[in-house]
């Protein structure tokens, strides 16, 4: 990466700079997150011929994929997000890290809610302790402790270093265990749904409706992070307002 | 509609519903709470500019 871009990166910490991005990023995302989730989740549900062993039930791939993507990579990018706070005390990437906690917790909870019903129907139970399963409850309950903790803190520099520190333990556990599972050739559910090898990957019928979906829900999260890493932008400005209020009076 | 999806339309259309409920049920809340913070910090700043209102 050239030392220009990286500048331009840093400039957004500024949280001028950041709103004034957020005014381009948030309706192109909107728009692209409509469209490829709306044409991805009909072509997909309505579409494609069921699969000749999971019958049916196979159309829940196109929600239970893009939620598990947007939910394991919203983890990173808020570890990212907690080292550089860490690392350079930008604020923005300390509330854009907390604004993306409640992203990647409901899209876990989508993940484990359409895996179990799947898993109902084709494997005849609702949970087993499978690696790839129990890799997700993990995941869910480190964003639910970083939620927690963000709660329980009230001294803002406090909470900041804890979750910090919190996010990045929890990256050890719940990204490792996560890509851990693709040299663990056991338990009930398969393999990576996509791959680059053209045997293993999905019939094409069922992958472009998947990619749209995928993009969909990637468009998605980062509409809802803009969004969120805003509201957190002006709390924190109210508090400060306040401070100056209490200070000059 | 339940005869859709064969023998299999509960576990899809529970499936569907209940994530597109609970998307937009994020997606209301962060909208909501953008818009009561960008009033309540207009509000703040119009009160510490103007301390005597």
């Amino acid at each position: 990466m050239s030392p220009k871009l990286i500048d331009t990166f840093w400039e957004f910490s500024n949280p001028t700079k950041f709103k004034r991005l957020a005014r381009y990023v948030i309706p192109l995302s909107a728009g692209i997150a409509l469209t490829c989730i709306v044409v991805g989740l009909i072509w997909g549900l309505f579409y494609t011929e069921p699969d000749y062993k999971q019958m049916e039930t196979v159309k829940i791939i196109f929600l239970h994929v893009p939620a598990a993507f947007v939910a394991i990579n919203t983890y990173l990018v808020m570890t990212i997000a907690s080292l550089i706070w860490l690392i350079r005390r930008h604020y923005i990437s300390l509330l854009a890290a907390k604004a993306a906690a409640p992203i990647g917790f409901m899209m876990t909870i989508i993940t484990i809610i359409t895996g179990s019903l799947w898993g109902s129907s084709t494997w005849g139970t609702f949970w087993v302790w499978d690696p790839r399963l129990t890799s997700f409850a993990i995941l869910l309950c480190f964003y639910l402790g970083y939620i927690v903790l963000w709660s329980a803190l009230n001294k803002l520099e406090t909470a900041s270093n804890v979750t910090s520190l919190f996010c990045i333990l929890g990256s050890i556990f719940a990204l490792l265990s996560r890509y851990i599972v693709f040299f663990i050739d056991q338990g009930l559910h398969q393999g990576p749904t996509l791959s680059l090898d053209e045997e293993k990957n999905i019939d094409n019928s069922y992958y472009f409706p998947l990619i749209l979906s995928l993009i969909g829900f990637s468009a998605l999260s980062i509409y809802l992070l803009f969004i969120r890493t805003i509201t957190e932008i002006n709390i924190h400005r109210i508090s400060l307002v306040e401070k100056r209020g209490e200070s000059g009076a | 509609m339940l005869e859709l999806f064969g023998n299999y339309s509960f576990v899809i259309i529970s499936s569907y519903l209940i994530s597109i409920i609970l998307v937009l049920v994020l997606i209301l809340q962060s909208l909501l709470s953008k818009l009561v913070s960008e009033r309540k910090l207009k509000e703040r700043e119009e009160n510490v500019e103007k301390p005597g209102r």
